[in-house]
């Protein structure tokens, strides 16, 4: 897995309208992380900020699932803050990225938790001033996160943060093959979506 | 769309590294602004929690509570198995051959004499330190059982003692001598006219009576008689041969005799029997050393430092620096032989 950090396998620069996007075909497994996860466990700063680096998209794409773009980033922090203050209760180094991944999906339930009075805005609503380049993307999340469960997070991982087939089946702990259908009929009905728009 | 795009498209989707999809592109290219961009958001992180210097200082704190159960354990151990209340009576089983699923347990109390008849053995728990399984006929007698000193009288038969224990912490009196535990495994045999038998299993056995002593290690044997000083050691695999000749040599055997004895001890003798030579050689006249010397100098050469000469002239002390060089289990080691202190008795 590599996000976020030099990539090790093969990668390639897409120029965006948002700027350059690495892609990377990752080549590491979970068993690279465990020293890492160790090190962060007694206290190593570097460490968990390498930690941070490689998972903090995916985190975010769990979260970008679940809770509008303008509070997912935010979010995304606070889910490494308390896993910095937590990560030496972790008895396997080795599941650090299911933990990481459950903190995340309790704290968006914690996000609506306190807000059950109050009325989703619409992402369009919500980012009149942003830019149009922001309120397209924000309409597209819209978008994903209205699709079946099944291909929200797996859509997420891939289309924003570059993830590959492979390295979804590793975090999410699904079936490469499971992962293929996910992509291939959740992309097609986003399509389908956006185009309706 | 053809079915190249769609293969296209689906590899793509799979593999961010392949050749681009124009269509998923596109898609890519709009969400980009929410992709999340760690550089660009550092986090912040709070000093370290107790949680993690907890998970940090756990395995040292496992490993010194380890250690210390381990260290407190074992002085535990070490201070219960070598005290005993000084004249306390030590546990007593008594078998006999025609009934050997039968035994009767009792105590031998200080002072009381032992006295087993042809059919009887008996299992002697002496103190903590050790066991010791007396043979038929025996007659056998507690002199003195205190937390540094066990002494036992055997003034017959025969006793399979096993010790672990720091050196001279249990020793018989025979009529022969004293026989010393050094911390081992050893048997001793009195016969009826007082001589003295011992074959060491594991580490050393000291034999001394008014005429001199000698250490008996591992794997070796010796006498001892009321009237003659302690036999040298003879290693049990030593040819009938050469432990005879040995033998009469420290017998005083008349001059003829002995040296025609030493030229079959000298022939005899292998290089594990070097030190059977050296002692002997301490044992023996100054005029009758030389061969002993010189074979033993061709099976195992001394030091540089010794003289084979000086030896074969009295110099005694060059001899106990080559005797240093052997092979042998060291003396003072007696805790090397742990083993022995196993709840097994052969």
């Amino acid at each position: 897995m590599g996000f976020g950090t030099a990539p090790q396998g093969r990668e390639r620069q897409l120029q965006t309208e948002g700027g350059p996007l690495t892609v990377a075909q990752a080549d590491r497994t979970v068993e690279d992380h465990i020293p890492i996860v160790i090190a962060a466990q007694h206290g190593d700063r570097e460490a968990f900020d390498a930690l941070y680096a490689r998972f903090a998209r995916f985190v975010h794409a769990i979260l970008l699932a679940r809770v509008p773009p303008d509070v997912a980033p935010d979010l995304a922090q606070e889910v490494f803050l308390k896993a910095w203050t937590m990560i030496g209760t972790l008895r396997e180094p080795a599941a650090f990225g299911g933990w990481i991944a459950a903190l995340a999906r309790r704290r968006a339930v914690d996000h609506f938790r306190g807000q059950r009075c109050e009325v989703e805005l619409k992402d369009t609503h919500a980012n009149r001033d942003a830019p149009d380049i922001t309120v397209q993307a924000n309409e597209a999340v819209a978008v994903i996160r209205a699709l079946p469960e099944a291909y929200r997070e797996t859509l997420l991982l891939r289309l924003i943060e570059g993830c590959s087939g492979a390295e979804i089946a590793e975090l999410c702990g699904l079936t490469p093959d499971s992962v293929r259908v996910n992509l291939h009929r959740g992309f097609k009905l986003l399509r389908a979506r956006l185009e309706d728009r | 769309m053809t079915a190249e795009d769609n293969r296209e498209r689906d590899a793509y989707l799979w593999d961010p590294a392949a050749k681009p999809s124009a269509e998923v592109l596109a898609v890519e290219r709009r969400l980009a602004p929410a992709r999340f961009d760690a550089a660009r958001r550092p986090l912040m992180l709070p000093t370290p929690t107790r949680a993690q210097r907890r998970a940090y200082s756990r395995p040292l704190l496992a490993l010194a509570a380890t250690l210390a159960l381990l260290v407190t354990g074992a002085s535990a151990f070490w201070s219960w198995r070598w005290s005993w209340p000084a004249g306390a009576a030590w546990p007593l089983t008594i078998e006999r051959d025609f009934s050997p699923g039968k035994s009767v347990t009792s105590q031998l109390w200080l002072n009381q004499r032992l006295q087993l008849d042809p059919t009887a053995s008996a299992r002697v728990t002496i103190a903590r330190i050790g066991t010791m399984r007396v043979g038929p006929g025996s007659v056998l007698t507690v002199a003195e059982t205190t937390s540094r000193r066990h002494r036992v009288v055997l003034d017959r038969g025969t006793a399979n003692i096993r010790v672990w224990a720091p050196p001279g912490r249990f020793a018989l009196r025979t009529p022969a001598g004293d026989v010393i535990d050094l911390g081992c495994i050893f048997d001793l045999s009195v016969d009826a006219d007082g001589t003295s038998r011992v074959r060491v299993d594991t580490g050393w056995v000291q034999m001394v009576n008014d005429w001199g002593e000698s250490l008996v290690p591992a794997g070796a044997s010796s006498v001892m008689t009321p009237a003659t000083r302690p036999g040298v050691p003879i290693y049990d695999d030593a040819t009938p041969a050469f432990a005879t000749g040995v033998r009469a040599i420290e017998r005083g055997a008349g001059d003829a005799v002995r040296s025609e004895t030493i030229d079959v001890v000298v022939r005899t003798a292998r290089t594990r029997d070097v030190l059977t030579l050296l002692m002997l050689a301490t044992a023996s006249p100054v005029s009758a050393r030389r061969p002993i010397i010189e074979r033993a100098a061709q099976l195992f050469p001394p030091p540089p430092t010794v003289s084979v000469n000086a030896i074969t002239e009295g110099d005694n002390d060059q001899l106990w620096h080559w005797y240093a060089r052997l092979d042998l289990p060291p003396s003072k080691s007696w805790w090397l032989n742990w083993r022995d202190a196993l709840p097994r008795f052969r």
